[in-house]
């Protein structure tokens, strides 16, 4: 029997044999030329994409009171029939079964650049997170003005507060604050921008990695363990966007949080999170749903386009404070 | 696009080799086709990085782009099988039987996972170390043994019987 090694170069000969005669078109160089046109377009096109998407997750974050009933469909595809409770999908799973595929597709997390937006009242954060070089980066954006009316002013210098909370108007959304950040918790490099104040930092943080008080549902360990510990339910099929997926809800071990995940029911990926800390009531008043925070997530191929994203670079013209 | 004229002779006298390469990599002519064009296209794009080396780093972008694409492939419902004849290698007058026995390696190649193939590809068709192809795919040279070693023990179970494949070469007898 050969070795493993003679046997290796045995391949490679046949390897060599087999496609001695594919070639490379010859007018390949003009190929490259016309693709190239394309791409400049697509580039010009992709433009409009990003609006369009925002309106998508506004959407589904509009029907964040609601997490358990059917997802609004975005606009530009109102007129399909994916407003329905059930997916179109025919298979039925049971949630072992999901759970089982969750962990298992969780666990190439790293082989993606992982978009995910968390949005709240008056902003929302996007984060990009890169887990094969433990890196992210996150842009913080805000409706809220830059300095709230905390009170008036008076002649001899002493504020009046007023009677009751401050009546904020809310702008434009616009971008707060960015930070880089890489290397593991124990040891970080971060980089941070304000936008708003047009300075930047870089700092290092050394600390032990915090217990979340609710699990990363991208984590696979994480969530396995959650999962373990509480109680993992299939609440059914349902469309989020135009993507079909199995929406799960996960209750802590003390029922100490609410997790309402919806994963992609191709790839298993999550799709949507919402979760929610227990607040203390009986029944309803247990988990309000207004209290909820929503997550939409994209996973992305670790593309040079996509890794650029964790890039942050000050502005030639922002002052360095650190 | 404007093309740099030492980027147009890198094409000419690189492209083969690495379409032979991407060939091995996604068993499949049109992706392959697919994947090299792609590849030279960032190429092109950063070839102030790239002109030192630009085989080297096509060939890296080419291994990244063969990767991604299987995880594409895992997203979406499988590929229907194209007919036997529909991308078989040009200048082939023989018969199919013919087609398909010179296939066969290709055809054990494709069945292993992205990883394993990408190493046996690397190390015995490209004849480049265990160092080289640690480097290039990002792994220690440990991994790539153990992929290395994998992958043969596989390849042996689908070629059993296969001509002589398992020969002893008589220099080694």
């Amino acid at each position: 029997m050969l070795t493993d090694e003679q046997y290796g170069r045995r391949i490679g000969d046949r390897l060599r044999h087999e496609i001695e005669d594919v070639h490379a078109s010859p007018d390949l160089v003009r190929r490259l030329r016309r693709r190239q046109v394309k791409r400049t377009w697509a580039i010009t096109s992709a433009i409009a994409t990003p609006v369009a998407a925002a309106a998508v997750i506004a959407v589904v974050v509009s029907s964040q009171s609601t997490p358990t009933q059917p997802i609004a469909a975005p606009p530009a595809t109102s007129a399909a029939p994916n407003t329905s409770t059930s997916s179109a999908a025919p298979q039925i799973h049971n949630v072992a079964y999901i759970q089982a595929e969750t962990v298992k597709a969780l666990g190439q997390a790293s082989q993606y650049v992982i978009y995910s937006k968390d949005t709240y009242n008056t902003g929302y954060y996007e984060t990009w997170t890169d887990k094969a070089t433990l890196r992210y980066r996150n842009d913080g954006y805000t409706q809220l003005p830059p300095s709230p009316p905390m009170g008036k002013r008076n002649a001899d210098g002493s504020v009046s507060l007023p009677a009751g909370p401050p009546k904020v108007e809310l702008g434009p959304m616009r971008r707060q604050q960015s930070n880089a950040v890489k290397g593991p918790w124990e040891n970080q490099e971060i980089t941070t921008i304000d936008w708003e104040n047009k300075w930047w930092s870089t700092h290092h943080m050394s600390e032990p990695k915090p217990n979340f008080e609710i699990p990363d549902p991208t984590d696979p360990e994480g969530l396995r363990k959650a999962v373990a510990d509480g109680k993992l339910e299939l609440v059914g099929q349902e469309k989020v966007g135009t993507i079909d997926t199995h929406h799960l809800r996960l209750i802590g071990p003390k029922r100490e949080y609410k997790i309402e995940l919806w994963v992609d029911a191709t790839t298993y990926l999550p799709v949507k999170e919402s979760a929610i800390k227990n607040h203390g009531g009986q029944g309803d008043q247990e988990f309000p749903e207004s209290g909820g925070e929503a997550i939409t997530y994209a996973w992305l191929p670790r593309t040079e386009e996509n890794l650029a994203k964790l890039t942050l670079t000050p502005p030639a013209d922002f002052k360095q404070i650190k | 696009m404007r093309v740099d004229p030492s980027f147009e002779t890198f094409v000419e006298n690189s492209s083969t080799a690495l379409l032979r390469t991407a060939y091995l990599l996604t068993g499949d002519r049109g992706h392959a086709e697919d994947l090299l064009q792609t590849a030279l296209l960032r190429t092109a794009r950063h070839w102030s990085r790239a002109r030192d080396s630009p085989a080297a780093y096509a060939r890296a972008v080419l291994l990244n782009l063969s990767r991604d694409r299987i995880r594409t492939l895992f997203r979406r419902p499988k590929e229907a099988p194209m007919p036997p004849d529909v991308d078989a290698i040009h200048a082939v007058d023989a018969g199919y039987e013919q087609i398909a026995e010179r296939r066969v390696m290709l055809h054990a190649l494709a069945r292993l996972p992205i990883r394993q193939r990408q190493v046996i590809v690397l190390r015995f068709y490209e004849d480049m170390t265990v160092e080289q192809t640690a480097e290039l795919l990002g792994f220690t040279p440990g991994t790539v043994k153990s992929h290395t070693s994998r992958a043969l023990a596989r390849l042996r179970e689908l070629l059993a019987g296969h001509d002589s494949m398992e020969e002893v070469p008589r220099a080694h007898r």
